[in-house]
């Protein structure tokens, strides 16, 4: 007696053809070799690419207005967890959850768990696979999470950093809005040593999502880089931190509701933390007049980047503190006004807090790369023309012949006009600077920058136009 | 008149133009030969199969045979429809034994439109079913190891609505 299962392959193959879409994933689960020819079907359909190695999930509206070929909405990206083979080849994955009810971002959450889960099992043990994830949580200010929804939201959020940890994540990025809830429970998560790097967007640093923060970190081993949305919280939320693989904590931005905190948390966080080797404070840290020496050993610090009045305080640490420290990055100011007044741990109107910081590197035998905002404040405008009137003098304080690497951001305000005072300027305070380098320049400044250059700058050699290089010494010599 | 002769050593003489909706059998009589009275031997169909076979090239005789390569030709992306006209759906409603005979029979002699109607035929039933009643309804032995039947698992336990 002829049955479905004794057929050829090629009948069955025909039979899933002329199967409806929605009936492909009822039908790939009964058995193998549907499975088989039904994701074949399904991939013709949908012309979803299983080499593909990023995926990308948002909400059906957004899948609407998108035109990325490998977006998918949940249900879809759901519906591909149902063949064996189409997650084979994924390594990174973003996932956008709408503004919708705690009940719809807890299915969705869910869902996000088994295609995780999926990707564990199709890939197998993934040891040395780096495998990077984004989370966004979007809406403004995100929905709470109602009572009765509450432990189901803690059970599946806890599945799925567990099920991220399982595919041995060592990228984590978690922007913008946690959907609020009151009883954060402890998540008891197992120790992970896959996870490296973590970015860390706003709302999870409001008190609902915190203490899962401060365990999620807490728990990873290896976590060597934090980068961080800047909020005065991390002054609660670094002493609670024990990271003993952390080499660098950045922070971006800030929260626009908080107050200006100060810098002084991270000594102490250095302090506890020997591997530390890049700490960039945000903005919202200032330098109070309680704070304004440090007093503490900071070894192991190779890059600082920071205000200029949060890095004088920094360089002000005893002559054996800070012996590794090779960069020094200023931060130009983008806080809003009402923090401005806390930036300088003297009068602010003091005229060139700049200045005074070149007198500290000028004392750090080890730093030898410098990087400047272009559009510092008063930096053409001021600065340029009273030196070149003769205004402002340099003193063997403000020189810096330990430099050997020079870079300016956001170069694009350089006007052309102010090239040659900019030359004058920089070739006195950077007698020996062998490498200069414009990012986010004007190309059409290259060539006059080179000849002015050439003609007052003997020691550089090379000018990095972003990703345009002059050689500078060498006759009309240009490599791209 | 062409002498076709089954698995179970029945003939059937029909008329060419009817036996040529089948590949199979039009081939093989431009082979052997235009005046030959050789019986075609059919050995992987039955009478009772063949006679059901030959209702449908009856009913469908004269109307034209599709192209060779209308399998390439076809956008394969496209959904396919699943419509049946109302003669080939009463002709096809047998039971499943039958179903499946006239679909080996149809992929063995060659007649692409018979083999699509059986192919849509098994699609519709398969339409709005869960794997548990596609399994039930063609006896598939669910051949999943615990760690693939997890894995495929359509829903777990939040995604519930509650």
């Amino acid at each position: 007696m002829a049955q479905l299962p004794d057929l050829p392959v090629e009948i069955l193959s025909c039979i899933c053809d002329n199967t409806e879409f929605a009936s492909l994933f009822s039908l790939a689960r009964t058995c193998r070799v549907f499975n088989q020819l039904a994701e074949r079907r399904f991939l013709q359909l949908t012309k979803f690419d299983v080499q593909t190695r990023h995926l990308n999930i948002v909400s059906e509206q957004e899948l609407q207005l998108s035109d990325s070929k490998d977006a998918f909405s949940f249900n879809s990206a759901r519906r591909l967890c149902a063949f064996f083979g189409t997650l084979l080849n994924i390594e990174s994955l973003t996932c956008t959850f709408p503004l919708s009810s705690s009940l719809a971002t807890i299915r969705q959450m869910a869902y996000l768990v088994q295609i995780l889960r999926t990707i564990s099992a199709q890939q197998g043990p993934r040891d040395s696979c780096p495998f990077s994830i984004v989370l966004e949580f979007d809406g403004d200010p995100g929905p709470s999470v109602k009572a009765q929804h509450e432990s189901r939201f803690g059970q599946v959020f806890r599945s799925l950093l567990c099920e991220i940890r399982r595919l041995r994540c060592d990228s984590l990025e978690l922007r913008d809005r946690l959907p609020a809830f009151r009883n954060a429970v402890s998540l008891e998560l197992p120790i992970d040593d896959a996870l490296e790097r973590i970015s860390i967007g706003g709302s999870w640093l409001f008190s609902w999502s915190r203490p899962w923060l401060i365990e999620l970190l807490n728990s990873s081993s290896k976590l060597s880089s934090i980068n961080a949305k800047c909020s005065k919280i991390w002054t609660e939320i670094l002493p609670k931190l024990c990271l003993p693989a952390l080499e660098c904590i950045s922070f971006y931005w800030y929260l626009d509701d908080t107050e200006a905190s100060n810098v002084k948390v991270f000594v102490d966080f250095a302090k506890r933390h020997p591997c530390l080797g890049t700490l960039d404070c945000g903005e919202q840290f200032v330098v109070t007049w309680a704070s304004s020496r440090c007093t503490e050993l900071l070894s192991n610090i190779s890059t600082l980047r920071g205000t200029i009045s949060q890095l004088r305080y920094f360089l002000s640490s005893p002559d054996t503190s800070l012996r590794k420290l090779e960069d020094i990055e200023i931060r130009g100011k983008s806080a809003p006004a009402r923090y401005r007044n806390y930036h300088s741990w003297e009068p602010y109107n003091k005229k060139y807090p700049l200045w005074e910081l070149f007198a500290l590197i000028s004392t750090r035998p080890s730093i030898v790369k410098v990087i400047l905002p272009m559009d510092l404040a008063g930096f053409q405008k001021q600065l340029f023309p009273e030196f070149k009137q003769g205004r402002l003098s340099i003193t063997t304080r403000s020189t810096l012949p330990r430099i050997r690497y020079l870079v300016f951001k956001r170069s694009l305000t350089l006007y052309v006009e102010s090239i040659a005072d900019f030359v004058d300027w920089a070739c006195q305070v950077f007698p020996s600077a062998e490498r200069l380098e414009m990012l986010d320049s004007d190309r059409t400044l290259g060539r006059p920058l080179v000849q002015c250059v050439k003609g007052q700058w003997p020691s550089i050699h090379h000018l990095v136009m972003d990703d345009h290089v002059y050689a500078v010494q060498d006759q009309n010599n240009d490599n791209d | 008149m062409i002498v076709l002769k089954t698995s179970d050593n029945e003939t059937f003489t029909v008329e060419r133009d009817v036996a040529e909706r089948s590949v199979l059998i039009k081939n093989m009589l431009d082979d052997i030969g235009e005046n030959s009275e050789q019986a075609i031997p059919l050995p992987n169909v039955n009478s009772s199969v063949l006679k059901k076979v030959l209702e449908y090239c009856e009913h469908h005789r004269g109307e034209p045979l599709p192209a060779a390569d209308a399998d390439t030709s076809q956008d394969d992306t496209r959904k396919r429809t699943t419509d049946i006209s109302e003669w080939d759906q009463k002709f096809i409603t047998v039971d499943q034994e039958m179903l499946f005979e006239i679909i080996l029979a149809a992929n063995y002699l060659d007649i692409k439109s018979l083999l699509d109607v059986g192919c849509k035929t098994v699609a519709n039933m398969i339409k709005g079913k869960t794997p548990e009643e596609i399994r039930k309804l063609f006896n598939i032995v669910n051949d999943f190891t615990p760690e693939e039947e997890a894995q495929i698992k359509k829903e777990n336990e939040w995604a519930e609505d509650r």
